[in-house]
C-alpha cells in the first residue's frame, strides 16, 4: 500500500470506476481511502464501507500497477477488518455463515430452485431462466435453468476403468459447476476421460470459500479450506483440476503452499497433457472472455486460445481490450446489481463487436453474468464454457438446438 | 465552507448524483502524484462533474460573484499540486467531458472535449490512420485537458515536438463565465498569424485562466513503421556523446531516451523477461516513417552508437517495441519496488537541460542523491534534454522526507545552473512556484499582470505558479 505513486494507472482498467468515472471509486481512491483510515486520518462510516465493498477482486489494477500494489489483498484485509468491528449485514450472514459452509442445504435449494423455475418466469435461449420477480440476491438476473440432478449424481465419483491412462487427476468442481452449470461439469469430466485421463470427483468436497473470503468472513474461509484440504490430500492424482478460475485462484494462492503447484485450470492441464485435437468441425466464428481470475490471478492466457485454435473450423476473433472484465465478481453481482449490469453491457459490447457467433469462455461465474448481458442487448449470441465448446467437436455432447438459441422476445 | 444556498446551486447545476461533498470524496480529490499532496491535506470544499460547457458558465459565473475558488481537473495525474485544491473551493472534475466532438481528418484536425484520455483519443484516431503525436508515460490515464494545460509532451518531442505545436485553437471558459474561442471563432485553418496568439496563452496555464472546454487539435497520419534501436554503454558520458554525434550525422530518431543504471535495474525489477544487462546507461532510439526509411536510419544509428556503446541491438518487431517501451514509461513508476518498505516519490523530477549537458546533469543528480543518502533512479529524455529524476523514499520516515525536499530544491536549481529550466513536462502548480521569479526575471510580472487582467478577483486555481 505505501508502494502507491498515487500515478492513477489503474483508472485505466478499474471496470467500476470507468462506469462510475469519480476518484473515490478508483483503485487509487480505495487504497488512499483505507490507507487513510489505518492511519487515524478518517473514521469508519458507511460511505466508506461502500467504497471498500464495491469492488470486484478483478485482479486488473495490480495487473497493471507498475509500483506492484497487490490491491485485492489490501481490499480483502480491509473487509475482514470490517466484518470484524461492524459484523456482516444480515444478508451477507445468511449466505457466508448459514449457506456456504454446507452444501447440502444448497442441494434442498436447488429443489427450491428447480420449484421456482416451474412457474413465475420466461425461458430464455441457451438453456436459460429469467425470473419474472426480483429474488432475493438475484435480483432479476438471467439465471441457469437449474437442473434435476446435480453434478455430484450426474458422473460416477470414481475413475471408471481406462487401460493405459495418461494420467490421473482430481476434479475440483466448485459450487457453480456443481449445482448452476452440471451439464459443464460433466463436459470437463468426459473431456478429460476422452484424453486418457482418470478422473475422481470426491463427493464431499466443500465451496472454496472465496465468497467467505471476499466478505471478509475469514473463520468461515478457514473452515472450509480445511475441509477440502482433508478431501483433496486424500486422493492421490496428478492435478487437482478446476474449470472455474475463480475457485482455481483461491486454491492456488489461499489454500496451502504445498499443494500450488498440483492445482490447474481445466485449459492448462489439457494443454500439459497434450491433449487431442478434435477432428469435428465447429464451425463457427468465435471470441474469448478471459475471466479475471484466470487471465489476471493466475496469468492463464495461452491454452484456452491454443485449444481453441485446435478445433477445426473455428475462425477466431480477439476482442478489441482482452482482460476487460465482465462485470460479475462473484457477491459482488448480487449486492450491486446496478453496477455490475453497466460493467456487463460495456464487455457485451466489446465481445459482440467482434461479429462472434458464440463467446467462449472457461468460467460459470462469467457465464452467469455474459448470459445476462448479452440477453439484454438483445443479442442470441451464446456463451459457452470451453469444455461444452471441447465436448461438442469432440462429438460426445449433443450442439446447443437452434430453437433454444432463438432471438430473446 | 461552502453555505447551503451555494451548495445546492451547484446540485442544480451539475445534478445532484455529480456533485461530491462528502468527507470520502473530498479526501479522493486532494492528491494528484506529486509528494507534496501526499504530506498534506488540501480538501476542496466540494467537487463537481460539469457534463457541458454551459454547466461550466455557470458554475464560474457563481464561483465568481461569491469569490470562490475553483480548480479544475483531468486524471490528476500532474505531479506538482496543480490539480489540487489548497484554498479549498471547488474541485471542477472535467471527466464526463470526454467526447471527440468533430473530425476533420481531411484537414488533419479534430475537436475534442478534455475530459477525453489521451490513449483513447489515439485509439479512435488510430481506426482512421491518425494519431496525435505528443505521448506522455500517463498515456492510457490523463487526459486532454490536462495536457494542454501543461503543454504536456513525452518521448517522442524530439520530432513531433510538445502539446503546443498542435494546439490549433481552444473554446475557454473565463472567470467570469464569457466564453471565448481562441484561433479563429470559426476557423478550421491549420494556421494563422491574425492577431496575438490566444490560443499559447492558454496551452500552459494550467487552470490559472479559464476552463478549457474544447480543443481543436491538429493530428498527423500515423507512420507507416517504427524501428528501434537499443544501445548499452559502459559510461555515462559516451551516452551523450552518441546522441551527438547521431545527431550531427544528420538522423533525426522520433525518440531518444536514457537509463541510467538505476533506471534500468527498475527495468529488471519490473520486467525480467526483457533480460537487460546492468551496464552504465542505456539509449533508446525510435524511428518512424516509411519501411525502407526506417531500416535505413536504425542501421545508420547503430552504426554511429557502435563507436561509443559496449553493445547494440535493433528491432521492429511490434512485441518487443512494445514490451521495450512499455518498460521505460512505467520505469519511474516502478522504481519503489528498487527497495523494500520504499516508494518513488515526485519531487523535483522532470527538470530539463540542454542536450549536451545531460550526462553532466545525470552525474551531479546522482551525487545530490549520494550527498543526502537518497536512492534516485535517473532516466528521461536526452533527446531534448529532458530528465526524471525518481528518489525512492520511505514516507514515513520525517528524516528522509527532509532530506528529499532538500534533493529537490538542489535538483531545481541544478537546471538553473545548467541553463535549463524547472520543469521540462509536468508543470509549476505549487512546487515549482519558488523558482519562477529566477527562471523568468522581469517577464514573470507581466504573467501576473495577465493573471490580474483575465482573472481579477482571483478565483481559478488561485496560489498556483506563484501568479498572486
Ligand atoms: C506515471 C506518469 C507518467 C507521466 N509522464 C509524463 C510525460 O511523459 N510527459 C508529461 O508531459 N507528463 C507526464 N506526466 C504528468 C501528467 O500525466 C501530465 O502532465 C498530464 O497531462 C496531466 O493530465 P491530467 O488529466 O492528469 O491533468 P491534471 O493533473 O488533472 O491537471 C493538470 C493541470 O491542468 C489543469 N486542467 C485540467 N483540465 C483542465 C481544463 N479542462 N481546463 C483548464 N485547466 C485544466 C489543472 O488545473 C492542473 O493545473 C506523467 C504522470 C505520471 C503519473
Ligand atoms: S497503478 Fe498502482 S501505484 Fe498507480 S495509483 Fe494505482 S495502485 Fe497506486
Ligand atoms: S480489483 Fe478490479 S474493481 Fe477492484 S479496484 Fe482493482 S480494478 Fe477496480
Amino acid at each position: 500500500m505505501i508502494r502507491c505513486v498515487r500515478c492513477g494507472q489503474c483508472r485505466s482498467v478499474c471496470p467500476v470506476f470507468l462506469v462510475k468515472k469519480v476518484e473515490s471509486d478508483s483503485t487509487r481512491g480505495r487504497v488512499t481511502l483505507i490507507r487513510a483510515l489505518l492511519e487515524g486520518e478518517i473514521s469508519f462510516s458507511e460511505e466508506l464501507g461502500e467504497k471498500v465493498w464495491q469492488c470486484l477482486l478483478c485482479h486488473s489494477c495490480s495487473q497493471e500497477c507498475p509500483s506492484g500494489v497487490q490491491v485485492e489483498k489490501i481490499i480483502l484485509a480491509a473487509r475482514s477488518k470490517m466484518a470484524e468491528l461492524r459484523g456482516l449485514p444480515f444478508s451477507k450472514k445468511v449466505l457466508i455463515q448459514g449457506l456456504l459452509p454446507n452444501l447440502k442445504s444448497l442441494s434442498k435449494l436447488m429443489a427450491l430452485g428447480r420449484f421456482l423455475q416451474s412457474f413465475g418466469g420466461k425461458e430464455v435461449p441457451g438453456g436459460y431462466w429469467l425470473p419474472s420477480f426480483s429474488l432475493p440476491l438475484f435480483s432479476s438476473r438471467v439465471l441457469p435453468r437449474l437442473n434435476s440432478r446435480s453434478l455430484f449424481q450426474m458422473v460416477p465419483s470414481e475413475a471408471p476403468f481406462i487401460p493405459r491412462p495418461k494420467g490421473r487427476a482430481v476434479f475440483y468442481a466448485g459450487c457453480m459447476l456443481a449445482y448452476g452449470y452440471p451439464r459443464t461439469g460433466k463436459a470437463v469430466v468426459e473431456v478429460l476421460y476422452y484424453n486418457g485421463i482418470e478422473v475422481v470427483i470426491p463427493p464431499d468436497q466443500v465451496c472454496c470459500g472465496l465468497p467467505a473470503l471476499a466478505s471478509g468472513h475469514r473463520e468461515t474461509f478457514t473452515r472450509l479450506r480445511e475441509a477440502n484440504l482433508r478431501v483433496l490430500k486424500r486422493v492421490k492424482a496428478d492435478g487437482i483440476v478446476t474449470a472455474c478460475p475463480s475457485c482455481g485462484s483461491t486454491l492456488k494462492e489461499y489454500y496451502s503452499s504445498e499443494l500450488q503447484a498440483k492445482i490447474f485450470d481445466f485449459s492448462e492441464f489439457l494443454v500439459a497433457a497434450d491433449f487431442k485435437p478434435p477432428d469435428r468441425e465447429w464451425k463457427s466464428v468465435v471470441t474469448y472472455h478471459d475471466p479475471c481470475h484466470l487471465r489476471k490471478a493466475q496469468k492463464v492466457v495461452r491454452p484456452p486460445r491454443r485449444i481453441l485454435a485446435s478445433i477445426p473450423g473455428i475462425k477466431f476473433k480477439e476482442a478489441a481490450d482482452p482482460g476487460r472484465c465482465c462485470g460479475f465478481g462473484g457477491t459482488f453481482g448480487l449486492y450491486y446489481p446496478g453496477l455490475s449490469r453497466e460493467i456487463g453491457r460495456a464487455r457485451a459490447g466489446s465481445l459482440l463487436d467482434t461479429g462472434a457467433e458464440a463467446v467462449v469462455t472457461s468460467c460459470p461465474g462469467c457465464m452467469l453474468q455474459l448470459a445476462d448481458s448479452l440477453y439484454r442487448q438483445q443479442s442470441t449470441v451464446p456463451v459457452r464454457h470451453l469444455a461444452e465448446v471441447l465436448a461438442e467437436a469432440y462429438g460426445f455432447h449433443k450442439p446447443l438446438t437452434a430453437k433454444e438459441v432463438v432471438r430473446p422476445g | 465552507m461552502l453555505s447551503p444556498g451555494i451548495l445546492s446551486r451547484l446540485k442544480e447545476i451539475v445534478g445532484r448524483e455529480r456533485c461530491f461533498e462528502g468527507e470520502v470524496d473530498r479526501l479522493c480529490y486532494a492528491y494528484d502524484s506529486s509528494l507534496e499532496s501526499q504530506l498534506n491535506r488540501w480538501l476542496p470544499d466540494v467537487v463537481v462533474q460539469p457534463q457541458d460547457r454551459e454547466q461550466v458558465v455557470a458554475i464560474l459565473k457563481l464561483a465568481n460573484e461569491h469569490r470562490i475558488p475553483v480548480v479544475p481537473r483531468g486524471a490528476g495525474t500532474g505531479q506538482c499540486c496543480g490539480a489540487v485544491a489548497h484554498r479549498g473551493g471547488i474541485i471542477l472534475d472535467m471527466s464526463l467531458m470526454n467526447r471527440i466532438l468533430r473530425y476533420d481528418l481531411e484537414n488533419l484536425q479534430v475537436v475534442v472535449q478534455p475530459g477525453i484520455v489521451h490513449a483513447e483519443l489515439n485509439q479512435a484516431l488510430a481506426a482512421h490512420g491518425f494519431f496525435f503525436p505528443p505521448d506522455p508515460g500517463s498515456t492510457k490515464m490523463c487526459t486532454l485537458g490536462g495536457m494542454v494545460s501543461f503543454n504536456s509532451s513525452g518521448m517522442r518531442a524530439v520530432k513531433y515536438g510538445t502539446t503546443k505545436n498542435y494546439v490549433l485553437g481552444l473554446e475557454v471558459v473565463l472567470p467570469t463565465g464569457e466564453v471565448i474561442v481562441t484561433g479563429g471563432q470559426r476557423s478550421r485553418a491549420l494556421k494563422s498569424v491574425a492577431g496575438y496568439d490566444l490560443t499559447s496563452l492558454f496551452v500552459g496555464s494550467e487552470g490559472t485562466l479559464g476552463v478549457i472546454t474544447a480543443i481543436r487539435l491538429k493530428v498527423l497520419p500515423l507512420p507507416a513503421k517504427r524501428g528501434l534501436v537499443v544501445a548499452y554503454f559502459d559510461n555515462l558520458e559516451a551516452s551523450g556523446e552518441a546522441v551527438i554525434q547521431v545527431f550531427r550525422s544528420r538522423l533525426f530518431p522520433s525518440a531518444i531516451e536514457i537509463l541510467d543504471r538505476s533506471a534500468i535495474k527498475a527495468a529488471i525489477k519490473y520486467k525480467p523477461a526483457l533480460v537487460l544487462p546492468e551496464v552504465e546507461a542505456m539509449l533508446l532510439f525510435e524511428v518512424d516513417g516509411p519501411p525502407p526509411s526506417v531500416a535505413y536510419e536504425a542501421q545508420s544509428i547503430a552504426r554511429v552508437c557502435e563507436n561509443f556503446a559496449c553493445k547494440v541491438e535493433w528491432t521492429d518487431d511490434p512485441a518487443r517495441l512494445n514490451q521495450l517501451w512499455t518498460a521505460r514509461s512505467v520505469v519511474g513508476a516502478a522504481a519503489g519496488q528498487l527497495k523494500e518498505g520504499a516508494t518513488r516519490v515526485y519531487i523535483g523530477e522532470d527538470i530539463c537541460v540542454p542536450v549536451y549537458r545531460v550526462p553532466e546533469a545525470l552525474r551531479r543528480i546522482r551525487q545530490i542523491g549520494e550527498a543526502y543518502g537518497i536512492t534516485i533512479v535517473t532516466y528521461g529524455h536526452i533527446g531534448d534534454g529532458n530528465l526524471h529524476a525518481a528518489p525512492v523514499i520511505n514516507t514515513y520516515d520525517p528524516s528522509e522526507i527532509e532530506r528529499v525536499r532538500k534533493v529537490g530544491d538542489e535538483i531545481h536549481r541544478l537546471a538553473l545552473e545548467l541553463e535549463g529550466t524547472t520543469t521540462g513536462e509536468h508543470g509549476v502548480g505549487l512546487t515549482r512556484a519558488a523558482y519562477m521569479e529566477e527562471e523568468h526575471g522581469i517577464s514573470f510580472e507581466l504573467m501576473r499582470r495577465l493573471k490580474k487582467a483575465i482573472d481579477p478577483l482571483n478565483i481559478l486555481n488561485p496560489g498556483k505558479m506563484a501568479l498572486d
